[in-house]
Order: structure tokens, then sequence, then C-alpha cells
């Protein structure tokens, strides 16, 4: 009895993907959830408010637990080092500086929360960010109740099976455009394929994208650079425009796909070996880039997921090509379903049931206008530049710190730097004048 | 809020606590929120590479000093919550009204005076604090010179001539420094 409705609703999803058209069913559902959340909030907020003695003076919720205003330790760069500064005889208190500043990181600080879930100012009613909070109202339990049964027997399956479909078009059609010569046909066929293919994917997870500033969007004499937080950045970009992608030959599952995709337009797949030799890598995207029919460059240049608070160091190689850079900001809606992939922690697997078992996956997608390196700037100082404007527009944090802290220690050259500064500051008796000069050049 | 708790905070732990290092509820469970993402293998203490993970901590030149203070009161090189806050409870900024004799200006005093006397004899040699310059240098500064420095600072504050730093004449060496701002963090409310 059920079969037949769920068919309908089936067929009617995948039309209306490939056809790029909607009905605005998901962007009511997304409005209707944040009313729920609304609700919980406030429900929460009194509940709360009774147990404990001492409220927040403005009612917002917030969870930062110190404010630091001065000394914060970061690796320095170029032209941190060229100040010149004032030198003082060494004192027992100069050390003060340093444990405060050790101590606020160690209570806060700015790099290790950025590899885990961003914490949630409230309740969405997932249990995965929750506290026991079902069991403080009744109400609240009851919505939970509902959401859990709502998203668990009603979405998951349907999501599975339009992720399973979606992602069958996608590998048989490429199949097909494949035995198609090369050529503007070929190219045109590809286009439509991958838009109506990555569309129904997207749906598959309850995607609501919202696309700003189009006119700004990548064309194929560029690179597309964005921030990361997780695999399905790609599915949200090629979901308003085609790209070619650049990575890592995988064995496996992955392979399947990477090959469908280089069926119907050139991608760019290194062999691990390969991926090392930096010269090899530039040569092959300029030579991508300076092909016009040729897709855009999609490349992320953090280089690792990081959790959608903030932008971390962009990998200098891709701004050393010397195209244009086409920035894109993305920044996901955490109250919906947390975007982030944290795979240290995940498996693919289980990440992809987690974001299947969420209410909505829900972004905002900005295309900033189109940068160039500049004559007089060094390719770090354009990669730094491009960061904060990525920064700027997606409302994140903008950090020097290296994304790939997630796994491997701090160098130690940024110790070093803070010892050198340290020295410098230091006035020491019987120095000669050479050594004083050399430090301060 | 935090997102996951695998070992809950009892109200009479947050009572015990607020009592006894003038923390509140709000600020204890934040910490306990920051302690448990810090607890990597959620064994409910932090071991010193639980610390020394957190990037800003380990490129600070006296990184390992300070995440030795800690470890001063344990036994089995592991922290646990209580001994977490009862340290950063020295860093709480001194309210008037508010006596607490965790965070009083002569506490945090001797917090900075136990990050030089590593052996714990309530003395400052020049040893000792040659190895915090050492430190806080790298390999900058020639020993001939760290050595002067050394000497001329304990010439300046050793009053009973022992060629020692007592903590006494540390508390006065510091007189003029404005150590209560220098050494408090602004917990928020």
């Amino acid at each position: 009895m059920i079969i037949p409705p769920f068919i309908i609703l089936l067929v009617t999803v995948v039309v209306l993907a490939s056809l790029g058209k909607s009905l605005g069913l998901r962007q009511k559902y997304v409005q209707f959830l944040l009313k729920v959340f609304e609700f919980g909030r406030q429900r929460l907020a009194k509940e709360y408010g009774r147990h404990s003695e001492d409220t927040d003076d403005d009612g917002q919720e917030s969870t930062e637990v110190i404010s630091r205003d001065k000394l914060v330790l970061r690796p320095l760069l170029d032209k941190d080092n060229n100040e010149r500064l004032g030198t003082h005889e060494f004192e027992l208190g100069d050390c003060l500086d340093y444990i405060r500043t050790g101590m606020e990181a160690i209570v806060d600080d700015e790099v290790t929360k950025r590899f885990s879930a961003e914490e949630l100012t409230s309740w969405n009613f997932l249990t995965r960010t929750n506290c026991q909070y079902e069991f403080i109202s009744i109400r609240l339990t009851i919505f939970w109740v509902v959401g859990f049964i709502l998203r668990y027997c009603l979405l998951l399956p349907l999501r599975i099976l339009i992720l399973t479909i979606g992602m069958a078009q996608m590998v048989s059609f490429t199949y097909i455009v494949g035995l198609i010569p090369d050529g503007p046909l070929k190219r045109q066929i590809s286009r439509c394929i991958f838009l109506s293919s990555f569309r129904l994917i997207s749906r598959g997870f309850s995607g609501v994208f919202t696309y700003h500033n189009s006119h700004n969007r990548p064309r194929s004499d560029g690179i597309c650079v964005a921030n990361h937080t997780t695999p399905i950045d790609c599915v949200v970009l090629a979901c308003d425009n085609c790209y070619s992608y650049v990575g890592q030959r995988h064995g496996g599952f992955l392979s399947i796909f990477q090959r469908a995709l280089s069926r119907a337009s050139a991608h760019i797949w290194f062999e691990r070996s390969e991926a090392k030799d930096r010269f090899a890598v530039a040569r092959r995207l300029r030579e991508h880039v300076e092909d016009p029919d040729k897709l855009p460059i999609l490349i992320f240049p953090e280089g690792t997921c990081i959790n959608n608070t903030s932008v971390m160091q962009f990998k200098k190689g891709t701004f050393e090509v010397g195209g244009i850079i086409y920035p894109v900001a993305i920044k996901y809606d955490p109250r919906f379903g947390d975007a982030f992939w944290n795979s240290s922690k995940d498996s693919m697997v289980s990440y992809i049931y987690m974001m299947m078992t969420s209410w909505a996956i829900v972004c905002d997608v900005w295309y900033l206008p189109p940068m160039t390196k500049r004559e007089d700037e060094s390719s770090i100082d354009f990669a730094n530049r491009v960061k904060a404007n990525i920064a700027r527009q997606g409302g994140l944090v903008d950090l020097v710190w290296d994304g790939g802290l997630k796994r491997s220690a701090p160098k130690k050259e940024w110790k070093q730097q803070y010892q050198q500064e340290f020295s410098r500051r230091l006035k020491v008796q019987n120095v000669n004048s050479e050594k004083k000069e050399e430090k301060t050049e | 809020m935090g997102n996951k708790s695998s070992l809950m905070l009892q109200e009479q732990d947050i009572k015990d606590i607020q009592e006894e290092t003038g923390f509140l509820p709000g600020q204890i469970e934040r910490l306990y929120s920051r302690f448990t993402s810090l607890d990597k293998g959620d064994n409910g203490s932090l071991s010193r590479e639980d610390f020394l993970r957190i990037p800003e901590l380990a490129i600070n030149p006296l990184g390992d000093r300070i995440v030795h203070a800690f470890f001063k009161e344990s036994e089995d090189d592991h922290v646990n919550f209580r001994q977490f806050v009862r340290v950063l409870a020295h860093f709480r900024p001194i309210k008037h009204n508010q006596e607490n004799n965790l965070n009083a200006r002569e506490e945090k005093l001797r917090f900075a005076f136990k990050m030089y006397d590593l052996d714990d004899d309530e003395r400052i040699s020049r040893e000792e604090l040659l190895a915090v310059l050492h430190m806080m240098v790298g390999e900058n500064i020639s020993d001939e010179q760290l050595n002067s420095i050394a000497e001329r600072t304990i010439l300046e504050a050793d009053t009973d001539g022992d060629q020692m730093i007592s903590f006494e004449e540390f508390c006065a060496a510091l007189e003029r420094s404005d150590v209560e701002q220098k050494m408090s963090i602004k917990f928020l409310k």
C-alpha cells in the first residue's frame, strides 16, 4: 500500500533533479525546522533558568570560556620578523607573559577546536549533540522522539534509495558518454549528466544550497579555490557548475568514480609518487588551465577537512601556477546537521550514515570576484590574501595555522621563532656590533 | 554546554570545586567540557601528550615547564579534573571582596617561582635560572652571555648572600611588576 506512493515520490524527485527544478519543498522543510529549533531553545532556556542561579546578562548563550587580548602565540609570518624591537635587561618577571599565554592556550586555543564538530549554542534535537536534554521536559522529549522516527524510518530509506539511483545514474551515463568522441557535443552532454547526477545525489542528503553572486561563477580559464569541510563540498559546488577534480588515484570503490568521471571530461588524477613532485603537479595544472575546452579546476588548498568555523593555512602550490583564482566560500548551517567529516573519528561509511540521518545539509555558497597574483606579491602572500577574502565572506576565523596539525605535531621552527624574538629583545653584555646587526636585519 | 561527556560531572563535585577554587558553576562546566575534549583516550585524566597536543603550547618556549606544573601534584603521571581546575584557579583574577587561597597574589607569585625552582628546594639556583633562560632563548645567545645574565640577575635579587634566590627575594624582585595582571586570565561568566 505504501509502495506506489513511494515510487511516485521517487520518480518525481529523480525527474525534478534531472531538470534542475525544485518544488521548494526542501526550503519549506528547513523553515519549519527553524521554527521547531527556536521553540526548543526557548523551552530549554526556561528549564535551565530554573536550575542554575547565575544567568547570562543578555540571555545569549556562548561557548567561549575566556577572552584573550594579550600575547597569543602562532607561527610568525615574515613581515612580523622585520619589526624593530627595543631591548631591555633580563628580569625574573619576563617569563610571566609566556606562562599566562600557555595557561590560556590550555583553557582555550585556536587550533584544536577546529578539528572536532562545532559546538552548538542550543540543541537541535539530534541525539549526537545533546547532553541528556531529552529528559528536561516532556514536550522536548516528544519532539525528539517524533524527529527520531521521521529521520530514521521515513527519510533514511528514501535517501538511501535516491543516493543509490544517483550514483548508478552517474556511472552508467558517463560510460555511455565516454563512447562519444571529444568535442562540443560531448562537453554539452557531460555537463547535463554531471549537473543532474549531482543534484540527485544532493537530494539524498536533503541538501538545500543557496548560491550567491553567480556572475562570479568560475570559468574554464582558472582554478576554483574553496574552504574544505567535507567531501560533500564537491557535491555542493557540482550542483551549480562543472569542475575538473584533482586528487590522488585511489583504489577500490572510489576508483570506480574516478574512472567514471574521467570518461566524460578531463580530470587530473595523480599516482601517489607523482604527487610529491611539485613541479610536475604545477605543470599539469598549468596545461589544464591554458586549455579553454577544459573545465575549471577545483582545489581545496587547506589539504584537509576543517570544521567550518575557520579557514586554515592555504598551501601555496596552487597559487604558484599563475592563472586566475576564483575564490569560493562555503558555510554550512550546523543546526541541521554537522557536515564536518572528522576522519580520525568516523569512517567514510559512518560519516555518510550520519549525514543521511541528519535533518538536512544547508549551506551558503558565495562566489567571490576572481583574483590574480600581483607583481610584487609572493605566492604565500597571495594565498593569504585569497584566504582572508574567503574567511571574511564566510564569516570564518582566518588562521595562520596549518591544517596538517590535525595529525602531526607543530614544526620546531615555530618555537624557535619565539626564542629568536625573545633573544632579540634581550640586552646582552659584551656583544660585538656585527652580531647585533645580523639579528636586526 | 559540551557536545558529549562520557563521564558526567556530579552536582556535589561542582559544589566542592566551587568551594575550593572560587569558579562559578557555569565556568566549571565549561572547563570540564574542555578537559574532556583534551582527553583523547577518554580516560578521565590527561597525560603530558594530551597537553602538548595543543599547538600553541607546543611552540611556547616554556611549554614543557607549564605542563610540568600540572603534574607536580599527581602521583601516576596523570592529571584528573580536580587537579586540572586547582592549577587553573591560580589564574583567576583577584577580586577585592573574595578571599580565596588559590589566586591570592602570593599564590600567583609562588606559581611563577615554581616555574624556576625545578627541584622544589625553595631556592632558585644558578643552574635552575640558566635552565629557564636556555628554554627562552634557544640557541640564539651563547652560554657565556647567558651565564653573565644569570649571575647579574642573582646578584641583584640575592639579599642574604647565599648565591640563590629564595621565595622572599623573588617576591621582592617582582614588587614592581604587575603580577596580578600578568598572571590572571579573563574567565567569562
